[in-house]
């Protein structure tokens, strides 16, 4: 067998199972509805393209991390808990292998999730402002589709970044109540943990604006509003900077890259 | 079977296994050759599983080694977990295909037709996993134990939970398999099924191997009346039949 031929399949398998599963559709259909949801009872859809990426940013930032560890923090698991994971071992399959390639398959289906219900927004939007207005001004900057686009781009590599952690605290866990409350644990503490970090800092003036900026980009939350309000909200606006743009992309990187790391290592021995 | 078939496939030397303090398994070593059942019993907790993932490579020995001599085989050792499970939202012919498709992704729907047939699971093909009984999931397990024919399959208790019925089924399987030039390695607590399908017995108890050989051979070494009185006697130390 060769990697790519076995990566290949267990990749098509994921695609499928997640395609399959009820509980899964469901998750994307309601996640869909409450964005497309958000953008329309917001008026943001009204607004234009930047009013909408801008009033999507908090249910996204609260969301995709529940959409994400609901499709990764049991699939190690629950291949481990079956004997999948040693019956795999005899075909030859390799820890990197199986890993990436599981997660690359949740991966192309979170972001379907994740994008689907921003082409509908975005849809609504055109629909809404006029099919002519194309790029339009606001504030001391413009209107594009684009700026919608960025934001969808930025929302799948937030995903990423959380799918990976979801599969790390699969890989990691021995049961699915473990890996449940480690689960909410690390969501919380992503969600949360960085930003009273933060807020803790600044109301004891212990951090100066520079490392202020830094420190919001610590977390893959943090790293994701920090790019959102930089490169979407920021364009239009101008001007204002509120995360450093370099370390929030090397923030969502390392959040991917390392607890693939840590799952690879950890899948079996 | 010509001679190089007939050499030890498997051998094991030595092989010792502590989990934190517990020892499980010290010293044990056996030979096995293509063509074979080997039946492992012993009580619960006496190792058998341990040796079982050792045998197949699945789990590392403290000490000792394990020798596989299975030539240029496309799959070395063939595995079924103690209780199979599939993933539901997938049909019994899919299910074995991604199996197939992990080794060779042209491997087409001709062979997986063919290794359900083998286990009797050809009318149950479209149907899906999370519908089959337990017999049945057995026997799916069986037939990807089996994809691209390795020369040692592991099989960890086949049949506990399932009735006479399923049991011998899934025993006349594995015997057709071994017929087939495979070494079958089996946990099992079914006394009797292992005096008529198994060629060998391997007891372990007390972290070794207590007692190997046909079941005839070692039902007249402990001069005994069946496996179980020397599963029995072995266990309860109540020395020889």
């Amino acid at each position: 067998m060769s990697g790519a031929q076995g990566g290949r399949t267990v990749l098509r398998r994921e695609l499928l199972t997640v395609l399959r599963t009820r509980a899964y559709l469901a998750l994307g259909v309601g996640y869909a509805a409450v964005v497309v949801g958000a953008a329309w009872f917001s008026g943001g859809a009204k607004g234009g393209y930047l009013p909408t990426a801008s009033s999507l940013t908090t249910p996204t930032e609260i969301l995709v991390p529940v959409v994400a560890f609901a499709l990764g923090y049991r699939v190690v698991l629950t291949d481990r808990s079956t004997g999948e994971l040693d019956v795999l071992r005899t075909y030859g399959l390799g820890r990197a292998e199986y890993v990436l390639s599981l997660y690359a398959g949740r991966l192309v289906a979170l972001s379907v999730v994740l994008v689907a219900p921003l082409l509908v927004v975005g849809g609504l939007v055109w629909t809404q402002s006029g099919p002519t207005i194309t790029v339009i001004a606001w504030h001391g900057g413009v209107d594009s589709p684009l700026l919608l686009a960025r934001f969808a781009v930025l929302t799948v590599a937030f995903g990423a970044a959380v799918l990976s952690v979801a599969v790390a605290v699969s890989a990691v866990s021995g049961t699915v109540r473990t890996a449940l409350a480690l689960a909410v644990l690390v969501w919380v503490a992503l969600a949360l943990g960085a930003d009273l970090g933060v807020i803790a800092g600044v109301v004891t003036e212990s951090l100066g604006d520079e490392a202020v900026v830094w420190l919001t980009s610590l977390s893959p939350n943090t790293a994701f509003r920090g790019l959102v309000l930089e490169t979407v909200v920021g364009v239009a606006s101008g001007g204002v900077r509120a995360t450093s743009v370099p370390a929030s992309v090397l923030s969502l990187v390392l959040w991917t890259v390392a607890p693939l790391v840590v799952a690879v290592r950890k899948v079996w021995k | 079977m010509n001679k190089t078939e007939s050499a030890a496939v498997l051998e094991a030397n030595d092989v010792s296994k502590t989990y934190g303090e517990l020892e499980v398994l010290k010293d044990v070593s056996m030979e096995a050759e293509r063509g074979r059942v080997y039946a492992l019993i012993g009580p619960n907790g006496s190792g058998k599983t341990t040796f079982l993932k050792i045998l197949a490579g699945l789990l590392p020995p403290d000490s000792g080694e394990v020798l596989r001599r299975t030539g240029g085989a496309e799959r070395a050792v063939g595995y079924l977990p103690q209780q199979p499970s599939f993933r539901d939202g997938f049909t019994v012919a899919e299910t074995l295909r991604f199996y197939t498709r992990l080794l060779d992704e042209k491997m087409g729907d001709g062979y997986v037709s063919e290794a359900l047939g083998d286990v009797g699971l050809s009318d149950a093909s479209d149907r899906h996993v999370s519908g089959l009984s337990g017999g049945m999931t057995r026997l799916l397990g069986v037939a990807q134990s089996r994809v691209g024919n390795p020369p040692i399959m592991v099989v960890d208790e086949p049949t506990s939970g399932l009735d006479p019925e399923m049991t011998g089924r899934i025993f006349e399987t594995l015997g057709g398999i071994a017929d087939d030039g495979t070494a079958v390695f089996l946990t099992t607590h079914d006394l009797d099924r292992v005096a008529r399908h198994a060629d060998e017995v391997v007891l372990i108890h007390d972290r070794r191997i207590a007692g190997s050989g046909s079941p005839d051979e070692v039902v007249n070494e402990h001069e005994a009346e069946s496996l179980a009185s020397v599963f029995d006697s072995v266990v309860r130390g109540g020395g020889r039949g």
